[in-house]
């Protein structure tokens, strides 16, 4: 009998609770009362769907509910890593210092507030905005160390200040928050902010130069589309550069790994699957190298012709995910590519 | 530093020039002409020399005007001399361990001869019963920041014989990152020996890796010291236990034995550094800084009820998280927290830092807290809630879940889900009643913070006696879901 007491007790209750919540999440979208403190992307969507929808399926809304994420922050045990996935507003902590992490709604992600909230209102970079949120105008949401906040943390902003992007002041936004045009002829930015999950984005950054010779082919890659190195980021991104050698009749001989673009994560130590990308670097950064393309930067591979080998096949692979694995199996797993987990950015056979 | 055997023979002690110099006018020439004998004869003085040199080590300081000889000792093949000179200018004092650094610098010597160098460091302090920064520092850059393992473990002993309590952070962050079982057990060691909750840690690491031997004598030693009674026989397991039963007290207390270590200037000193870091611009230094802090137990928190009224936010933040991390070790600073609690510049980090202390004083405030019309104080209260429930909580959590939002408030299915986790937690309520609430939020899923979710749904499922059928590969949240109402229905047909 006291069980069912307690159940209807609590039953009841959460009636009062869906209720509410029904509210908030499905038609209200009241605002707390308190400065923006509490408002939640869906209700910025009431005003501004077009960009809410371009929001909702970037890479910015999902940084707390990724699987992968999850998976490598231990579900947020380790809670550093909520700091840049679920941020407060880097304009009221500083956007010369790292973010520190919001308490509530986090299941959101870097939000809309995380870039426009300061204090109780909302910054942006339109002058002439108005509305019912009271946006102002603030340079700051422009200037790449906003970004810098959570991207600098792998070095991205370093990687950009150290190209000709920066003296001629195009920022990150040029790139990941380009113009649009929206209904009704007004101007807009892209939220879906294409990055490194964008296929097309990602085939722009590499120039690929094939030079076959009597026993074997030169091969030059030159990062000139990325406005930081390619790819930037630790640990997570990687691009491998593969070689498949072919007989007359098309069969594989050999498989040749040329080489790994990555920049390990600090606490990595050990190679995974032989690739050369593992040096020790000395003393307290004992960890492999970077192997990161800079922008600009030209790297030659001189490769010899197997016997037999009738043609190769050049292969870039780009993938998101963590902790790289082999280039084969990716290929061989479409899963990768349908999860969007991986992407071929460069194919081309040569015949000899 | 390059042999200087000039000076050599004219530093040398009278009696033994004839011979020195007979013999070494032309090292390589008689080896040619004498052979096997001329060799023979040059070791026999190589001997010597050694010797020689461990009668200086002896007589200390009057032989310092023998400084040179004794740095170009260190350079030569024999092993002997080497190990002689090294020692003698320890003998000698702060010029002969200013020596001892410049000579671990010299890339001509090998790696066993930097790191019986390393080891050295340390020596003075038993020569003379004081050590010098000089050595510290040394030492402590060594055990960091050498490239050779041996020479790092070798460092690392040598800072905890010097005692040196400000080198704590550093072999702390050292041992997150080692790779290298010789070091870690090294740095354990000293950890243990330096009285800082991170050795125990290591060696309890070392122990899971199946490394024990390496450091059984220590371990041996600190439970000896915490009058924890170990059997000879024992196994594994056993330390492992004891070990735990050591590092809790080392957590709570800040203490090793009946030394305390929060009232050594050093140690605070170097605390006092460690949080300045929390405040900074690198999130990886951040991180450090927050991971010594974590290991470091009481001793930190003196530094983080500073860092408590500190002008930045920034850095109030930080310490306000870090507190929270230690939990109820750091219940010094909850009359601080709660003098802050009314601050609209960090209004929800300071109620999760006093729901993770725990202090029962500081629970008014979260009661109150968690009916604030602000969302994400109210989450925050309740975050800190969730955190140490106990039963005398339950009638206020379930009243949280019952009543009317305040005014013009935002719901939250965090709050309620938080709410929800706590009275899970609490072995004393009804589970099937909370999974009951539990299921009633599963429309609101998709809007809840998803680690708190998980969380959630696994401690209903394991207080409802659901286990995880397939540990290899854990449910996923639907699958979850689904045992959840499945149990509940079947209880409740009962």
């Amino acid at each position: 009998m006291r069980k069912l007491l307690i159940i209807i007790f609590i039953s009841a209750g959460l009636i009062f609770i869906i209720i509410g919540l029904t509210g908030a999440f499905q038609s209200d979208g009241r605002a707390a009362p308190n400065g923006m403190a509490g408002v939640s992307s869906a209700q910025c969507m009431r005003c501004h769907a077009d960009i809410y929808e371009e929001w909702k399926d970037s890479f910015h809304a999902g940084a707390y509910a990724d699987p992968e994420v999850r998976k490598l922050s231990n579900d947020y045990t380790n809670e550093q890593c909520i700091d840049c996935h679920a941020p407060r507003p880097v304009l009221e902590t500083g956007i010369d210092k790292p973010p520190l992490p919001r308490s509530a709604r986090r299941a959101e992600g870097v939000d809309c507030l995380a870039c426009h909230g300061d204090g109780g209102s909302i910054a942006t970079l339109s002058k002439t905005a108005a509305g019912a949120c009271g946006p102002r105008f603030d340079a700051r949401l422009g200037d790449e160390r906003a970004c810098g906040t959570c991207h600098d943390q792998h070095f991205t902003v370093q990687e950009w200040k150290q190209t000709p992007f920066a003296k001629d002041g195009i920022g990150c936004i040029a790139c990941h928050i380009p113009a649009r045009d929206r209904e009704g002829g007004a101007k807009g930015k892209n939220h879906s902010m294409p990055a490194s999950h964008d296929e097309r984005e990602l085939r722009k950054v590499l120039q690929v130069k094939l030079e076959p010779f009597a026993t074997g082919v030169k091969i030059i890659i030159k990062n000139v589309g990325a406005g930081h190195h390619f790819p930037t980021d630790e640990r997570s991104r990687a691009a491998d550069l593969i070689l498949r050698w072919k007989d007359a009749n098309g069969a594989i001989i050999k498989i040749e790994k040329v080489d790994r673009y990555r920049n390990p994560y600090r606490d990595e130590t050990g190679a995974s699957d032989g690739l050369p990308y593992r040096e020790e670097s000395p003393l307290l950064e004992r960890r492999p190298a970077s192997t990161l393309l800079p922008y600009g930067v030209e790297r030659t591979y001189n490769l010899t012709r197997p016997d037999r080998a009738a043609a190769a096949d050049f292969i870039i692979i780009y993938k998101t995910i963590p902790y790289p694995t082999d280039a084969e199996k990716i290929l061989a797993d479409d899963a990768s590519f349908k999860d969007k987990k991986a992407f071929i950015i460069f194919e081309q056979t040569i015949r000899f | 530093m390059r042999p200087r055997f000039a000076v050599l023979f004219a530093m040398m002690p009278t009696a033994a020039v004839p011979v020195f110099v007979g013999g070494c006018g032309s090292r390589a020439a008689p080896a040619i002409v004498y052979g096997n004998a001329v060799a023979e004869y040059i070791q026999s003085l190589e001997r010597r020399r050694g010797e020689i040199l461990g009668e200086t080590s002896v007589r200390g300081t009057q032989y310092t005007q023998s400084r040179d000889w004794i740095e170009s000792a260190l350079l030569v093949k024999s092993g002997t001399v080497r190990t002689a000179a090294r020692q003698s200018l320890v003998g000698m004092g702060r010029v002969g361990i200013e020596d001892i650094i410049q000579y671990i610098d010299t890339e001509e010597i090998g790696t066993s001869a930097r790191a019986g160098a390393a080891g050295l460091l340390a020596l003075y302090k038993h020569s003379f019963g004081f050590t010098l920064p000089a050595a510290v520092k040394a030492a402590a850059d060594l055990a960091t920041r050498a490239k050779e393992p041996a020479v790092r473990a070798a460092a690392a002993a040598a800072v905890g014989e010097l005692g040196e309590r400000s080198a704590i952070p550093e072999l702390t962050l050292r041992l997150r990152y080692e790779t290298s079982t010789e070091v870690c057990a090294a740095l354990a060691v000293a950890l243990c020996r330096l009285g800082a909750l991170a050795g125990v840690g290591g060696l309890r690491e070392l122990i899971h890796r199946g490394e024990l031997e390496p450091c059984i004598v220590s371990i041996k030693f600190i439970l000896a010291n915490e009058g924890i009674a170990i059997a000879e026989d024992a196994e594994m397991e056993q330390f492992d236990a004891a070990l735990a039963v050591a590092q809790r007290r080392w957590f709570e207390t800040g203490r090793v034995s009946s030394e305390p270590l929060v009232n050594d200037p050093s140690l605070e000193i170097a605390m006092a550094r460690v949080v300045a870091r929390i405040g900074g611009a690198d999130l990886r230094a951040v991180d450090d800084a927050r991971f010594i802090l974590s290991m470091s137990g009481a001793a930190g928190v003196p530094a983080l009820i500073v860092a408590l009224h500190d002008a930045s936010v920034y850095m109030r933040v930080r310490a306000m998280e870090v507190l929270g991390i230690l939990g109820p070790v750091a219940r010094a600073a909850t009359p601080v927290l709660l003098t802050m609690t009314g601050d609209p510049e960090h209004p929800a980090e300071v109620l999760v830092a006093l729901g993770r202390i725990g202090a029962p004083e500081a629970r008014p405030v979260l009661y109150q807290f968690a009916d604030d019309p602000r969302i994400e104080v109210r989450v925050a209260a309740a975050r800190g809630l969730a955190a140490r429930p106990e039963v005398s909580m339950a009638p206020r959590l379930r009243e949280f879940l019952t009543r009317s939002l305040p005014d013009g408030a935002a719901p939250s299915p965090d709050a309620a889900l938080l709410c929800i986790q706590a009275l899970i937690m609490i072995p004393e309520t009804d589970a099937f009643a909370v999974a009951d609430s539990l299921l009633q939020m599963e429309p609101f899923a998709a809007h809840a913070d998803p680690a708190v979710l998980e969380r959630a749904l696994d401690a209903a499922l394991a207080r409802c006696g659901i286990a995880d059928e397939s540990a290899s590969k854990p449910a996923d949240t639907n699958e979850k879901w689904k045992r959840l109402r499945a149990a509940t229905a079947v209880h409740h047909k009962k």
